[in-house]
């Protein structure tokens, strides 16, 4: 429906002002107010349209005079008495007059309403009088009868669609609705209470009381709370708390850098003010950037050493960046200042992490060769201080083999570990491994191929022998990021079977993990092993290219698909399997699960194909391969820790040396750390 | 052990991604058994597609609920004819389960993402209602030509003026999206007036709400092809704004903008067409020469401006350009409407009360 006349009449002019002022009024409101409603496109083609349509008034105008001199001058036969532009601007005056006169009245009518109400109002709540409005007195104060008129027709341009213009009947029913809403909170109904206030919202949608409390009751729910607290934000500017809400909302949606570009904000406006403090490094935690979260509560609490919730935040995250020992001062000090219960157990929790330990274990393992290992050890870690933490471990390895009787084998090393930063960690042990003298012989082994000749193998050492081995590995990733660095290199004994112990093969590898987040979960890894197989017989030379696509499905979860090559320089006759080439192609994943009581499940499993080319020849078929590895970390007391790992494979990629080349293998290894006191 | 669920009431204010699952569209049938089911497929077939589809079988005699029925939609027959669209829009209103309801007439047929862009609008929460750009569907008769060029006219230049200062005079009754809490809040669309859409725009900004203009959300409504379909039609609508002006005039005075263009809207709906119909006849019986009615199509220039710059866009130069003397017939048919009704409303004291449907 288009009421009145569209085209001619006032609604023409008045459109065409209205299009005019356009400019004026959103760039004032813009400016003035911090908000943009309409878009400016939109406003330049109303511009053009106003302008075109101006154009179409002077040529009405001038039609118009045409037409009345044409209708004197020759219908009537008397000459013409006005000129044309007399018309023209006499029609336009006459269009512009009536446009001022309908608009002054409704104008005018509308101020008599207002007051009305007002006075009514006033009327209404004698004891709480309402302040009178300003706007009709500085117009009023402008002076001047055309300049009051023109003020009028500015205001109405002005304030159209002004929020704080709106009807008083709303404004009542408002007040009303969110006391309504207040009592229901009050009442602690949460559901009813988001209806009340979203009703409040429907009548008054510029309500910032009601916009946060909506919010506030919906904070389990960030994809919605977010665009209220945003809103809230747009309300009320000068309130930290609706930036830290924002931020809040933002590192619950994984939106990082933005929660923390908020939170940032929020303590701008207040740098001392607790909860911006501890609200941009709870930011940070989400974030996982620990050492700023470190920085940020260590800054707070050394100027209010009195808050025990900062003391055992920040104790959480030093636990996070692996260092026990000072998180167990951090509890100490919560607890000293507001006793509580659980951080008591949690206390006891850290404390046992932070303490000197011993971890006996005891391995199995068994082979489709028909090597059997067996290994008892234990290691003893030293209290955490600082960044650094030491110990030392031992273990005895009796290896059973179809090929000879058995190797015995004992082993012991230091241990170290330094992490001077959450993000950056080494791992270092050194020590030696003493291997039982064996009977000389010659044996026959599985050859390379199930189909193919056995090989003969001759044993050469038989008296003890002294290998020294050693490991360190550096590990690095970003803050927030999957963007990581693992770099490895280790000395060590290969033990698979008694034939590999007594030949004292012995390998030395350099490997490196490169893992690039590409776009959104999904994350690139390069892996590469250079290693060298030495034994008295023969040196080789091994290498391996790796690349992983993961696909982060959760935070603990991830599925994968994976391709490696293996290369050897030449075949073994030490006893282990070693093909020219190796590929394997297989599908992969990786998850997590923590339960409530801290049991940890870790699952990381493969399945593919895999093909073998023998030295300078052809690869063969593609046949299955599979690899599993699991792990239960179940806490049974303070400083208690049962572990027990499964392994088993039908790879060639994952083991450190297969014995042929159908070898399987099946593993199971139990541990418990116990903390001393 | 017990589990205690809750189910989340489905018509919580929206603030999330809204999507078509939020959606219920409501179309009021009496009758339309031609044309029912291009409403219905235009609605299937949107982007985002509405949860759900009620027809209202206003107790039709042509088999209208039949051919909805087989289009797989929901249809509801209420016990007796409600005697209008907002009766029957109304009485659909309680079988709506989600926070927005859209109002599509039974002729009206949707761009394939008409709901997509009516949706953006209520991503804010003050915005109770919103609107689409309205073209006839058909464009054939001299009436049909004349609505096109108006349409072009009103929605190129008038309503996107509007938009821009917040006021949209009206959410067009036969395409138009809204909230569901407050369509109950208002007692759904009401009959007190011959306009339901002017009504309840009106009411909802005499609620502090806002209305939208969305001019990517494009319908196409079938419009009156004969001179007395569209006579009922705009004694209808004539009626319509003078009862709501009636009904309305204190609160919208509280209304910035709105007050001005309804106060403008009133002058040239009243008064201006009282001088637009009877002062150039008798300049012209005066005057003695019929050359003096050459001013009912005067301002050609001035409306063919907003007219061509919509057409071009359109790229139907051709068909607005042929179309535009149409236009000028029927403003000068529904001056004549628009001041029978003044007439009738003011002067005689007859208001219209029954709705006669026409297009």
């Amino acid at each position: 429906m288009t009421p009145g006349i569209p085209g001619t009449g006032i609604g023409g002019l008045f459109y065409m002002f209205s299009a005019a002022a356009l400019p004026l009024r959103e760039g004032y409101r813009r400016v003035w107010k911090g908000v943009a409603t309409a878009r400016w496109r939109v406003i330049a083609l109303q511009q053009l349209l106003a302008a075109g349509i101006l154009g179409g008034m002077w040529t009405t105008g001038w039609l118009l005079g045409v037409l009345v001199g044409t209708a004197r001058t020759h219908i009537l036969a008397g000459p013409a008495t006005v000129s044309h532009n007399v018309w023209r601007t006499a029609t336009f005056a006459i269009s512009l007059a009536t446009l001022i006169a309908v608009v002054c009245t409704v104008e005018l009518m509308g101020l008599w309403v207002r007051r009305r109400a007002r006075r009514a109002a006033q009327l209404e709540s004698a004891t709480q009088p309402t302040p009178i409005e300003q706007a009709p007195r500085r117009i009023a104060a402008a002076g001047g009868r055309g300049r009051w008129l023109f003020l009028l027709l500015a205001a109405e341009l002005f304030s159209a669609a002004d929020p704080s213009q709106t009807v008083s009947q709303a404004k009542s029913s408002a007040a009303i609705s969110l006391a309504r809403a207040e009592s229901i909170y009050d009442s602690g109904d949460a559901e009813a209470a988001i209806d009340a206030y979203a009703a409040v919202l429907a009548t008054d949608p510029q309500n910032s009381r009601a916009t946060y409390r909506l919010a506030d009751l919906q904070r389990h729910k960030p994809a919605r709370a977010l665009p209220l607290f945003r809103r809230y934000v747009a309300l009320e500017p000068k309130d930290l708390w609706g930036y830290l809400a924002v931020a809040d909302m933002l590192s619950r949606l994984g939106q990082s850098d933005e929660a923390l570009r908020w939170s940032a904000m929020a303590l701008r406006l207040g740098p001392t003010e607790r909860d911006a403090v501890i609200g941009e490094a709870r930011v940070l935690v989400r974030a996982r950037r620990t050492d700023r979260a470190l920085v940020a509560y260590r800054g707070w609490l050394a100027t209010h050493p009195k808050d025990a919730e900062a003391w055992q935040e920040l104790s959480r995250e030093l636990v996070r960046a692996g260092r026990p020992g000072e998180a167990v001062d951090a509890l100490q000090r919560s607890q000293a200042l507001a006793p509580d219960p659980k951080i008591a157990q949690r206390l006891a929790v850290v404390r046992g992490m932070a303490a000197p330990a011993f971890t006996p274990l005891v391995a199995g393992s068994h082979d489709s060769d028909g090597n059997t290992i067996w290994r008892f050890g234990g290691a003893l870690e030293l209290g955490a201080a600082g960044p650094a933490r030491f110990g030392v471990e031992g273990s005895r390895t009796h290896v059973v083999g179809d090929t000879l009787p058995s190797a015995d084998l004992d082993a012991v090393a230091l241990r170290g570990t330094w992490q001077p930063v959450a993000r950056f960690k080494i791992d270092a042990a050194a020590g030696a491994t003493r291997i039982e003298p064996i009977e000389t012989s010659t044996v026959t082994t599985p050859g390379p191929s199930p189909k193919g000749p056995p090989s003969q193998v001759s044993i050469r050492r038989t008296s003890a022998a002294m290998i020294p081995t050693g490991q360190v590995r550096a590990r690095w990733h970003a803050p927030a990021s999957r963007l990581g660095l693992d770099l490895r290199a280790d000395r060590a004994l290969v033990d698979a079977s008694p034939l590999l112990v007594a030949n004292h093969v012995i390998r030395t590898q350099v490997s490196g993990l490169l893992a690039v987040p590409v776009a959104g979960p999904l994350t690139l890894r390069a892996i590469g092993k250079v290693a060298t197989l030495s034994d008295s017989l023969e040196t080789n030379h091994k290498t391996q290219a790796s690349g992983v696509a993961a696909f982060a499905v959760a935070p603990a979860a991830e599925l994968s698909v994976q391709f490696h090559q293996i290369h050897y320089d030449h075949p073994s006759i030490s006893g282990y399997f070693a093909p020219w080439q190796l590929q394997v192609a297989e599908a992969g994943t990786y998850f997590e699960i923590e339960t409530p009581g801290s049991v940890v499940i870790a699952v990381d499993g493969g399945a593919g194909v895999q093909r073998v080319a023998q030295q300078r020849g052809q690869f063969g078929p593609w046949t299955a391969a599979f690899r599993l590895y699991a792990m239960l970390d179940a806490p049974l007391a303070p400083g208690r820790n049962f572990r027990l790992e499964l392994e088993s494979e039908d790879s060639q990629v994952a083991t450190t040396a297969a014995t042929s080349g159908q070898w399987r293998y099946g593993s199971v290894i139990a541990s418990l750390r116990w903390a001393l006191p | 052990m017990t589990v205690r669920t809750i189910q989340p009431s489905i018509e919580r204010p929206l603030h999330r991604p809204l999507s078509g699952s939020d959606v219920t569209v409501i179309v009021p049938a009496y009758n339309e058994a031609e044309s029912i089911a291009s409403t219905i497929e235009s609605l299937q077939t949107q982007t985002r597609a509405p949860r759900e589809i009620i027809v209202v079988d206003d107790c039709s005699s042509d088999g209208t609920g039949n051919v909805a029925r087989a289009l797989g939609v929901t249809v509801i027959r209420p016990p007796q004819n409600t005697g209008s669209k907002a009766g029957a829009q109304t009485f659909a209103l309680r079988h709506v389960h989600t926070a927005l309801t859209v109002a599509v007439d039974a002729d009206t047929v949707l761009q394939h993402d008409a709901l997509e862009r009516l949706l953006s609008a209520f991503e804010k929460p003050a915005v109770a209602a919103a609107c689409g750009f309205v073209l006839p569907q058909r464009v054939k008769s001299l009436w049909e030509r004349g609505r096109y060029v108006e349409y072009l006219f009103a929605f190129t230049y008038y309503k996107q003026v509007q938009e821009c200062y917040g006021r949209p005079l009206i959410s067009s009754g036969c395409f138009s999206m809204y909230r569901t809490a407050l369509l109950r809040v208002h007692g759904g669309w009401s009959n007190r007036t011959m306009a339901e859409d002017m009504d309840l725009t009106w009411s909802l900004y005499q609620g502090g709400n806002e209305v939208r203009f969305v001019p990517e959300a494009v319908c196409y409504p079938i419009e009156p092809r004969t001179f007395k379909l569209m006579g009922q039609q705009l004694r209808r609508w004539s009626h319509g704004f003078i009862q709501n002006v009636r009904l309305h005039w204190r609160g919208l005075l509280s209304v910035p903008y709105l007050r001005s263009a309804v106060a403008v809207a009133f002058w040239d709906a009243t008064i201006a067409a009282a001088l637009y119909l009877v002062l150039l006849p008798i300049l012209a019986v005066v005057l003695r020469t019929p050359w003096v009615l050459l001013g009912y199509v005067i301002d050609a220039p001035a409306v063919l401006v907003p007219v061509v710059v919509g057409a071009v866009r359109r790229r139907e130069l051709g068909r607005a350009l042929a179309s535009v003397p149409a236009f000028f017939v029927l403003r000068t048919v529904n001056a004549v409407y628009f001041l029978r009704a003044a007439g009738a409303e003011f002067v005689l004291g007859r208001t219209l009360h029954v709705y006669e449907k026409g297009h």
